[in-house]
């Protein structure tokens, strides 16, 4: 394991200054002080001098800290596909961007694939095939997981909790053995309380040619694994933890569905698309899957003006969806316009978000959106 | 009413309700372990923090009891005004509530310090603290 905490180092400080009043508040105090502050600040006060810094960093602070809830909502993580060129993250609790950067990642480390907590997930580049990685962005420290057993490309990617304190799994199937090499047909689970991997079982080809794909937005609810197939018709497939099954669903209105993104909210699957005729997106819609009838039943959609804005020219149909609890963010890959909605009052209230510290920059890039719990004492 | 009698570090006799007593959990044990027969000695706490101390104790007593008409908004602006000291004396009053075991005052002091720092950048905190010390001298 690399363990690097740059932004916390405070490498500037020549001479270390005292403070004696400080210093007349116990440790066991000052944790308790430390505690209640939120992450940014905390690592502000990593670079205030050594002794905070270290103080910030102790077994002992991490442990009051541990038992402290969070007090903000999830940041959303936007992150180039190669998150070590740019990345920033969004504070819904502070509305304002904030610099997280994922540069201490290693050069062949570069594809965020999912987010748990208050870690994120990578893949690694070509030549290093299948190889994963989880990183806590907070404290810049990250590790590369064991190798799967399969070596796979494209492979579907699904990681979740079982419950907050017994680590997480993830889940790979499918995928190739090479760069368009023959497919890969199993499915299997690291489970990070044992470090390892295990095979799960093996996937009717069928389904494995549907969820190969080259980016993997998976949702992991109720015990079964969800995720849309990359090209049209989205169908919906899962795959049950207990049965060891995959299955396959429709989803709505497909024939007219231009892109298309699986949320979770409240343990229940929720469904984001660009729904229109003849080229032209018409309107963004959100649908809730009734689990027990595998009906799509209408949510809510993008109020029209807003929709307007989002849209300037007509044919742009780009959409990158993200959601988290309530909020759910509506984004192009050119950064431009930011939407977030908030499903916790009604009707859904929207809104604009700041700008982001990328929607100026010449260099277009495709944007990631993941959700992260900024904590210090998630580790792998 | 039984009396509890309290002794600052500097000898001054704070005579209070054994039932306001009793939210200090030091003294709580102490008066468990020797009784009452005596005054608690407080060699840590000096009569001007041991007073705040008492001030606040007894605002949120009366504030908890039926019939109190203190809204959470009054009970807001006396926490918020309570806190409202120089840093030696916050710190002070940190240190005393950890030592007499407030609980609810160790929160309200450390999240006042918490607050003192978390919106202002480093070099402006070592600042703050240093002219803290001056002010001290």
């Amino acid at each position: 394991m690399s363990s690097r905490a740059r932004i916390m180092d405070g490498g500037q400080e020549q001479h270390e200054p005292s403070f004696p009043l400080w210093h007349s508040l116990p440790e066991d105090i000052m944790d308790k002080v430390f505690a209640f502050m939120p992450i940014e600040s905390l690592v502000a006060a990593g670079l205030v001098c050594k002794s905070w810094n270290s103080r910030i960093k102790s077994s002992n602070f991490q442990r009051v800290y541990r038992s402290t809830p969070a007090r903000e909502a999830p940041w959303l993580l936007a992150c180039s596909y190669n998150c070590r060129d740019k990345s920033c993250a969004f504070s819904p609790t502070l509305n304002k961007w904030l610099n997280v950067s994922l540069a201490f990642l290693p050069p062949y480390m570069r594809f965020p694939l999912a987010a748990i907590g208050g870690l994120i997930f990578m893949r690694a580049g070509l030549s290093n095939l299948g190889m994963l990685a989880v990183c806590n962005p907070i404290m810049q420290t990250w590790k590369e997981l064991p190798q799967m057993t399969y070596k796979r490309f494209n492979s579907l990617v699904g990681v979740f909790q079982v419950d907050d304190s017994s680590g997480y799994r993830i889940i790979v199937a499918g995928g190739t053995s090479e760069c368009g090499g023959d497919y890969e047909c199993s499915t299997e689970i690291y489970d990070s309380r044992t470090d390892s991997w295990t095979v799960l079982g093996a996937i009717p080809r069928y389904y494995t040619v549907k969820i190969t794909v080259w980016t993997s937005k998976t949702v992991f609810c109720q015990g079964t694994l969800y995720c849309l197939t990359s090209a049209r018709p989205y169908n919906l497939m899962s795959y049950n933890l207990g049965t060891r099954l995959w299955s396959e669903m429709k989803v709505p209105r497909p024939a007219c569905l231009y892109s298309s993104f699986l949320l979770k909210r409240k343990e229940k699957l929720l469904l984001v698309g660009g729904v229109g005729t003849d080229r032209v997106c018409e309107r963004i819609h959100l649908w809730e899957l009734q689990v027990e009838s595998q009906q799509w039943l209408d949510k809510d959609q993008m109020p029209q003006h807003y929709f307007q804005m989002f849209y300037e020219s007509k044919g742009d149909f780009d959409l990158k969806c993200a959601g988290s609890g309530d909020l759910i963010y509506f984004f192009k890959s050119s950064h431009s316009g930011m939407l977030v909605c908030d499903l916790s009052t009604t009707p859904a209230s929207w809104q604009w978000l700041p700008s982001c510290p990328f929607s100026n920059h010449d260099i277009k890039f495709a944007l990631r959106g993941l959700f992260l719990n900024p904590r210090l004492d998630y580790t792998f | 009413m039984v009396k509890v009698t309290l002794k600052s570090a500097e000898g001054d006799v704070f005579e209070v309700d054994e039932e306001l007593a009793l939210e200090s959990l030091m003294v709580k044990n102490m008066i468990e372990d020797v009784g009452l027969d005596s005054a608690i000695s407080l060699p840590n706490v000096s009569s001007t923090i041991l007073a705040k101390v008492i001030e606040y104790i007894k605002f949120h007593m009366d504030a908890q009891k039926d019939g109190s008409k203190k809204t959470s908004e009054e009970i807001k602006a006396f926490d918020d005004d309570f806190v409202n000291v120089g840093i030696p004396t916050l710190f002070e009053m940190v240190l005393a509530s950890n030592y007499l075991n407030v609980k609810s005052l160790l929160s309200l002091t450390c999240n006042t310090v918490a607050n003192m720092i978390k919106t202002k950048p480093p070099a402006e905190v070592k600042e703050m603290f240093t002219s803290a010390k001056q002010a001290k001298a």
